[in-house]
């Protein structure tokens, strides 16, 4: 159990470092993701520890995964697709105006204007 | 109508109003386009402040509980573990005293949005789904509801920041975005632990197993989450050492939307979190220390904010970056009141927050006309700005007078409310020498209305076109500005009634401003923080004085910067958590 919770935070930190490191601007969208999708496998990996079956009722006692982690990172995922839109929606009108991606010469054209 | 009825109404209405303005674009005729525009804000800004006026009588009683779409616990998202489902929403004084806050600003601001733009339908349903968030964030009574609250509200203001359409417009939002999506990750995790360990997501819930944990894996466990979420929130809350995104954002916004920014939506998320943890600090636990140890850095933190923020609101010279500067600072005030944590002292924080919203959004309302009329945002460039007319002027130094606490304007009466809170204590000192620089930097934003004289010709970056001001038309503009002005005014006069009511709503009988609020030497105070003021401005605009603040302008935080600064924030609360257990 212990070697998931360290593969997920590597896979944390990986999102993390590309969003503070990558200077292009879609990296950072996709660095944003994988931040978010390390954190909602957390979640599924987790909720799954107390059973290994589909939480559907039935006669028979079966021992279910935890339902509840499960509908709210559908939720959570349904968010992180909002941000991801948005994010690259963004990122296209910055490269409209600017004709680059990389996020240093963006910020020096800006400061410049 | 039941009260349970009333609040959802007044949730859902601003919802509504978001979806007839996007409904308003199919249409061909530019005049039903708008007729629909002002039907849909008023449906979803002004009803609700009215529903509001109807709440109070119950709200004042106790607080209202209910759950939204009480489904068998099979068939809805069940969000409880003890059976029930649906959304639980927990309307109590602190909402409701949120709410007033949120409508009032963001309704005037609309106003103003008429005559100085964007006029699209887009943006009125942007506005109206932001405002929506707020009163949605201001009522939520579970950890999850409360994520996706903060996440519709972030959403909302990303692209709200953006609407101005600027380059740097889009990369502040962008940058807004990266670190607050990255801050909401982590408040996702901090909610993980306390439900891996609590088993329940509702405040309620939360509360209750609570008072059973005893092992100390178990306390430093629900400590580290504790520390995820309230660093999250210190992000969008946007006090030391997490506000660097802040801003560029706040300055590069349409007006309108910079007023409800700066006024509204870095509060409501302060006390939101306040409404989670002073809950779950009514039980007396063995975790109640770590709260201490939160709420004391936290109180730390806002203190320091208040002044750190005014030497770099001193050193700008874009007028709307300086006012953005200062929101940063009052919001310190504001949490160092808040994490004191007793009644008396969320009734005080609460004040000064909501006083913040009518003067900062006065402020930029103001200096955002005359930005529009000169087309330059330099302090030292703007002269004369008196010309885009009288209800303007008057407007902006009402709101500089009651930012700077002189009686009898409304920012005086929630200050000495914090500061009586403070007496005596290290706190009170900061937060005088933060008072010396707000009037400082006050001095230096006037500077914009002196008549344009010989010498400013003679200058080199003169620039003649700049110096053309004309008078502003526009009813809603001056509508928009009258309100806040009045508002300002009669909050100043009328403070001793406003502390009762949010007392009572906070739950405590004692009223959070002083019994002798204009005495002499009140008067003798504010008389001898203007002169030190006035000390103040005249070194920052001497020679050493100007190649400090320059130093101090040039420095912009990068983007690395502003999330370095998170993690460093999170991991040094961290830190502290583990070494105390």
């Amino acid at each position: 159990m212990m070697i998931n919770r360290i593969l997920l935070l590597c896979l944390f930190l990986l999102g993390f470092y590309g969003l503070m490191v990558l200077k292009n601007l879609v990296k950072k969208v996709f660095a944003l993701s994988i931040q978010n999708s390390a954190v909602i496998l957390l979640f599924i990996v987790e909720g799954s520890r107390i059973g290994d079956h589909a939480p559907i009722l039935s006669e028979d006692q079966v021992r279910y995964v935890d339902p509840i982690p499960q509908a709210l990172m559908l939720t959570a995922i349904v968010v992180g697709i909002c941000v991801t839109a948005l994010a690259l929606a963004l990122v296209y009108r910055l490269y409209q105006k600017y004709e680059s991606l990389n996020v240093e010469e963006i910020q020096r054209k800006a400061n410049n204007e | 109508m039941n009260s349970e009825n009333l609040i959802v109404i007044q949730i859902v209405l601003p919802l509504s109003g978001a979806a007839l303005c996007f409904v308003s674009k199919l249409l061909k005729s530019q005049t039903l386009q708008r007729l629909i525009d002002w039907f849909a804000a008023f449906l979803g800004l002004f009803v609700p402040l009215g529903l509001l006026f109807f709440l109070y009588p119950a709200v004042s009683q106790h607080p209202i509980q209910f759950y939204v779409g009480n489904q068998h616990p099979l068939i809805g998202i069940e969000l409880r573990f003890d059976g029930v489902s649906g959304i639980e929403l927990r309307f109590d004084g602190v909402s409701w005293l949120l709410n007033v806050m949120g409508f009032i600003t963001a309704a005037t601001s609309w106003l103003y949005s008429r005559t100085a733009g964007p006029h699209t339908p887009e943006f009125s349903a942007l506005f109206l789904i932001q405002t929506f968030a707020l009163t949605a964030t201001a009522s939520s009574a579970d950890l999850f509801n409360l994520f996706v609250c903060f996440e519709i509200l972030g959403i909302a203001s990303y692209a709200l920041t953006a609407f101005s359409g600027k380059g740097r417009a889009f990369m502040a939002a962008f940058s807004y975005m990266a670190v607050s999506s990255t801050a909401m990750a982590i408040f996702l995790i901090g909610v993980f632990g306390i439900y891996r360990i609590t088993g329940a997501l509702s405040y309620d819930g939360i509360a209750r197993y609570i008072t059973r944990i005893t092992t100390e894996a178990q306390i430093v466990g629900l400590g580290l989450s504790l520390v995820c979420i309230v660093i999250a929130t210190a992000v969008r809350v946007a006090i030391l050492p997490v506000y660097g995104w802040l801003p560029e954002a706040h300055a590069t916004a349409p007006h309108a939307i910079s007023a409800v920014l700066s006024g509204v939506l870095i509060k409501v998320p302060l006390f939101a979190l306040g409404r989670f943890l002073f809950l779950l600090m009514s039980n007396v636990s063995a975790i109640d220390i770590v709260f201490k140890e939160i709420l004391d850095v936290l109180k730390l933190s806002g203190t320091l904010t208040a002044l750190v923020a005014v030497i770099f609101a001193l050193s700008q010279r874009d007028v709307k970056r300086l006012l953005a500067y200062h929101s940063i600072s009052q919001i310190g005030y504001v949490v160092s009141a808040w994490a004191i944590a007793s009644p008396m002292a969320i009734a005080a924080a609460w004040m000064h927050a909501f006083y913040h919203a009518l003067f900062k959004g006065l402020l930029f309302l103001s200096v955002g006309t005359v930005i529009d009329a000169s087309g330059s945002k330099d302090v030292y460039t703007i002269r004369g700005a008196y010309k885009v007319g009288l209800i303007p002027t008057i407007a902006f130094f009402v709101g500089a007078l009651s930012i700077s606490a002189f009686p009898p304007f409304n920012g005086f009466a929630s200050k000495a409310a914090i500061f009586y809170l403070h007496k005596g204590s290290w706190e009170y000192i900061i937060l005088s020498i933060a008072s010396v620089g707000t009037i400082a930097s006050m001095i230096k934003l006037s500077r914009m209305f002196i008549p344009e004289g010989k010498s400013a010709k003679a200058r080199p970056e003169y620039n003649p076109n700049i110096l053309v001001l004309k008078p502003v038309t526009g009813f809603w503009l001056k509508v928009s500005l009258v309100i806040f002005a009045l508002a300002c005014v009669m909050g100043g006069l009328f403070s001793k009634e406003m502390g009762r009511l949010a007392g009572l709503l906070v739950g405590t009988e004692t009223n959070p401003v002083p019994t002798h609020l204009f005495t002499l030497n009140s008067i003798k105070g504010t008389l001898s923080l203007l002169a030190q003021g006035v000390l103040l401005y005249l070194f920052v605009i001497s020679l050493p004085g100007k190649y400090i603040t320059h130093k101090i302008e040039t420095r912009q935080p990068s983007f690395a910067g502003l999330l370095f600064a998170f993690s460093l924030g999170i991991g040094l609360l961290g830190t502290l958590v583990l070494l105390r257990h």
